[in-house]
C-alpha cells in the first residue's frame, strides 16, 4: 500500500489541531498592562503547543518522503500518534483554566510521552514494512534525537508535581533540540 | 472516474471528524486529582470514537486501494457513509452531556451499526464499478469481519437498553478484533 492517503489524513488532522489552538486563546479583558500580563502563559502554552505540533508534522514529512510501502501497523502506529497531537489544544484549554500548575504540566508531559512513543512505533512500523533495505531505515541511523527528547518528557513529567517550571523549561529545552534541522533525510531526497 | 478526489474529500470530512471531538472534552475546573475523576468517562468515550473512526477510515482505505475506479453510485454510497460517520462527535458530545446512559450507548450502537452498513454498501458499489479481476472482487470474497461487525451491533443494540455496559463492552470488544493486523489484505495490493 502506498503512503499516499496516510500523508492526506495525517496533513488534515495536523492543520486542524493547529487551527482548533487558536480558539482557547483571549483576548485582555482591558486596556491595561495587567490584562495583558493575564494572558501571557495562555500565549506561551499556546506558542509551545504550536511548535510541537509543527514539529511533529515536520519529522513526519521529511520521514514519508523515505517511505515507499504502509502497512496495518504503519496504519495504526499513526492513528495512534494522531490521537496524541489532538490532545494538545485540550492541554492548551486546560492551561488556560486553571494557570501552569502542576497537573495540566504534568498532563502536557504525557501528551508528549505518548506522541514520541508513537513516533517511534512509527518509525518501527515503517523499517518494519520496508525490510533492511529501507530508506527510513538508513536515513534514521540511531535515533539519538528520538530518545534523547523522549528521556526529558520522562524526566519532566514527575518534576511537574514539584516544580511546573522546571518541567515548562525541560519542554521548551527539547523543542530547541529539535528545531536544530533534522538533516538525515534531506541529504536523501 | 479515478479515486484520487473521493478518497481526498473522504481524508478531509475524516480529518475533521475525528479532531472536532476534542472541542467537546471537558478541562478540570479545579486543581488536584479528584478533580480528574468526572472527566474519565468522556475521555475513554472520545478514545472509542476516535479508534472507530480510525477503523473506519482503514476499511475505506483498503477497500479504496483495492479499487481502480468509482462511478457515480460509489460516489452516492461514500457520501452516505461519511454521513453516518459525521455523527460520531455528535454522539460524543451527547455522552459529555447526559454520561453513559441507555441512550447515548443506544445511540452509539445505532450510529455504528448504520456505519458499518453504508462501507459494506460502499464495498457492493465498488464491486460493481470494477471488473471482476480487480484486488477488489478477491477482498469482498473475504468480508467476514465486516460480517461479524454488522451483526455484533445488530445483538448490541437491544442489550444497550438493558444493560449498557455489557453494549459498552461489545462496542470495544468490535473495536478490538479490527486492531488485530490483516497480513493477507497487504500481499492482495502488493
Amino acid at each position: 500500500m502506498k503512503p499516499d492517503r496516510l500523508n492526506a489524513l495525517t496533513d488534515g488532522v495536523v492543520a486542524i489541531v493547529l487551527t482548533i489552538m487558536v480558539l482557547e486563546l483571549k483576548f485582555p479583558e482591558e486596556a491595561t498592562l495587567r490584562a495583558v500580563m493575564a494572558v501571557l502563559p495562555l500565549l506561551g502554552a499556546y506558542l509551545l503547543a504550536f511548535i510541537y505540533v509543527a514539529i511533529y508534522w515536520n519529522n513526519h514529512h521529511h520521514m514519508m518522503q523515505s517511505a515507499k510501502k504502509v502497512t496495518g501497523a504503519v496504519l495504526w502506529a499513526n492513528h495512534s500518534l494522531l490521537f496524541f497531537l489532538t490532545l494538545f489544544p485540550l492541554m492548551i484549554r486546560w492551561i488556560d483554566e486553571v494557570g501552569p500548575t502542576h497537573l495540566p504540566v504534568a498532563a502536557f508531559g504525557l501528551v508528549l510521552v505518548g506522541a514520541s512513543i508513537c513516533y517511534l512505533l512509527l518509525e518501527r512500523a515503517l523499517i518494519g514494512a520496508e525490510g533492511d533495505g529501507s530508506g527510513v531505515k538508513s536515513a534514521l541511523g540511531g535515533g539519538m534525537k528520538e530518545w534523547v527528547s523522549f528521556a526529558g518528557y520522562v524526566v519532566a513529567l514527575p518534576v511537574a508535581f514539584v516544580s511546573p517550571l522546571v518541567s515548562i523549561g525541560i519542554y521548551v529545552a527539547v523543542a530547541i533540540l529539535w528545531l536544530v534541522p533534522d538533516r538525515r533525510f534531506e541529504h536523501r531526497a | 472516474m479515478k479515486t484520487d478526489r473521493v478518497n481526498a474529500f473522504t481524508d478531509g470530512v475524516i480529518a475533521i471528524i475525528i479532531t472536532i471531538m476534542v472541542l467537546e472534552l471537558p478541562v478540570p475546573k479545579a486543581a488536584g486529582m479528584a478533580a480528574l475523576k468526572p472527566e474519565a468517562t468522556l475521555f475513554a468515550a472520545y478514545a472509542l470514537a476516535f479508534i472507530k473512526v480510525g477503523i473506519y477510515w482503514f476499511q475505506h482505505h483498503h477497500l479504496l486501494q483495492a479499487s481502480r475506479r468509482v462511478d457515480g453510485r460509489v460516489l452516492l454510497a461514500n457520501l452516505f457513509f461519511l454521513f453516518w460517520l459525521s455523527l460520531v462527535p455528535f454522539v460524543v458530545r451527547w455522552v459529555g452531556e447526559a454520561g453513559v446512559t441507555r441512550d447515548t450507548v443506544l445511540a452509539f450502537g445505532v450510529i455504528m451499526l448504520l456505519c458499518a452498513m453504508s462501507v459494506a454498501i460502499l464495498r457492493a458499489a465498488l464491486l460493481a464499478a470494477n471488473e471482476a479481476d480487480a484486488p477488489i472482487a478477491k477482498l469482498a470474497a473475504r468480508g467476514r469481519k465486516g460480517q461479524a461487525t454488522i451483526i455484533a451491533y445488530i445483538i448490541a443494540i437491544p442489550i444497550a437498553l438493558m444493560w449498557p455496559m455489557v453494549a459498552v463492552a461489545i462496542y470495544f470488544a468490535v473495536a478490538a478484533m479490527w486492531l488485530m493486523p490483516d497480513k493477507s489484505f497487504e500481499q492482495l495490493t502488493d
